[in-house]
């Protein structure tokens, strides 16, 4: 190899060698070893959509539109329907689906975005990912509201637990909506084995998006954990599985649009509009969640009460 | 689209979600005819203040009075919701309260000039109370 000339505007890298090795060769060789710090070469010129620019204008409203419609929804009162009396499965089935479109989704529903948004846009198999994200967290779910019903102790109800965990998935969602909007892109400078990596690495694992769904059960959110309270003093382990499962599939339907919705817009052609604009309401809705979360561990006063 | 409609459709939209965020909330329905809230009396010197637990809290604002043994009742009716799970740190009470029932929280002797704020487990709603 000779001489090496980069050229980060146009995402270009020139290359003078002395090798023999065909084209297509040399960029095979080359990126096997840049590939862990996130590039590829190619031969061929990536067409890159001209628009981008025009894009992320078209993607700032349309995202804040969506975040104005959920607070107003929230400030509504709609959501706050009476549900008196016992917790039977039926209700705790009405109660997740409120629970869905209620201020949980800023938590629950905005990772799900955000994470289903990323691996769209990286092409790990998504059907996939999904079903076992959602096969998850029914089963996580639907287990460990049987132990707390046949425990009767308290597992994940601990305030600040939860509380540093909603902080947790709140920068995990900053992070991947300022990726999706490309705020990342264009620095253009890859964190060398940095966070992405770890998610690229993570995205291809049959684990994880099983173990992100039993999370999910820890995640702060007032109707899960209203949910865990009945569940604990139902007595015994099936009738807590039952509340527990009820709930989880009362969540399920808006869920479902989320992440098989984000995938259906990914393949189609507006789809990189849909990445930014996801990541407009991805960064709203994450940023609300991180003050909230500090507000409640006492950390800042409460910004705001919808 | 127009780079310039764009902005100007953005700066209405920003400009909408500062108001949803810090207009008034319109939903406290729990306010007499007068438009106050009598949600604090005294009975053999002890101090109640009630507090309606669901969908937030009201009053959101109380005023009480300082330097007499003082309880707080958080009144919950079907209440599933964030305003559930309540924390108060300044008396280290952390609670995921019934889902229907009342919730009586002894809050000692406070002191004049030493608000008291509650706050739901994910920080969405609070309340205050004001000693004087």
């Amino acid at each position: 190899m000779r001489n090496t000339r980069v050229n980060l505007k146009r995402e270009t890298v020139e290359i003078e060698t002395d090798s023999d090795q065909s084209l297509e060769e040399l960029a095979r060789t080359l990126t096997d070893k840049i590939k862990p710090n996130g590039y590829a070469l190619s031969v061929e010129k990536s067409i890159k959509e001209k628009q981008s620019n025009d894009v992320i204008w078209k993607a700032v409203p349309i995202g804040l539109a969506f975040l104005i419609l959920f607070f107003l929804l929230q400030k509504s009162g709609i959501l706050n329907l009476g549900i008196g009396g016992q917790t039977t499965p039926t209700t705790s089935f009405i109660i997740g689906l409120i629970a869905s479109v209620s201020s949980c989704l800023a938590i629950v529903g905005g990772l799900v975005l955000s994470l289903s948004a990323k691996v769209s846009q990286d092409n790990v198999s998504d059907t996939k990912t999904f079903l076992l994200f959602h096969a998850g967290r029914l089963v996580s779910f639907a287990v460990l509201g049987g132990v707390l019903g046949a425990v009767g102790g308290a597992i994940g109800i601990n305030f600040t637990f939860t509380a540093i965990l909603g902080i947790l998935a709140s920068v995990v969602m900053l992070l991947l909506g300022l990726n999706l909007v490309g705020v990342f892109e264009k620095n253009k400078v890859a964190l060398p084995s940095g966070i992405f990596n770890f998610f690229r690495k993570i995205e291809h694992k049959t684990l994880t998006p099983l173990i992100i769904g039993f999370a999910t059960f820890f995640l702060p959110c007032g109707f899960t954990q209203s949910m865990q309270v009945s569940a604990l003093g139902s007595g015994s382990f099936t009738s807590g599985l039952l509340i527990m499962l009820a709930f989880a599939l009362g969540t399920l339907p808006m869920l479902v649009l989320l992440s098989f919705g984000s995938a259906s817009f990914a393949h189609g052609k507006h789809a990189p509009l849909f990445f930014k604009s996801a990541g407009v309401v991805v960064i709203g809705l994450g940023l609300f969640a991180l003050f909230a979360g500090l507000a409640g561990l006492g950390i800042i006063n409460p910004l705001f009460n919808i | 689209m127009n780079k310039t409609v764009s902005i100007i459709i953005t700066l209405t939209l920003v400009i909408g979600i500062s108001i949803v965020f810090l207009g008034d909330s319109k939903s406290s329905n729990n306010a007499g005819t007068d438009g106050s809230v009598q949600n604090v009396e005294i009975k053999d010197g002890v101090q109640y203040i009630t507090i309606n637990a669901k969908g937030g809290y009201s009053p959101k604002v109380s005023t009480a009075k300082a330097d007499i043994p003082t309880k707080l009742i958080i009144k919950t009716d079907g209440t599933y919701d964030c305003s559930a799970s309540l924390v108060i740190r300044s008396v280290d009470f952390q609670k995921i309260l019934a889902q229907t029932g009342e919730e009586v929280i002894d809050l000692g002797t406070p002191k004049a000039g030493q608000p008291l704020r509650g706050i739901c487990g994910m920080g969405m709603y609070n309340f205050s109370i004001n000693f004087n």
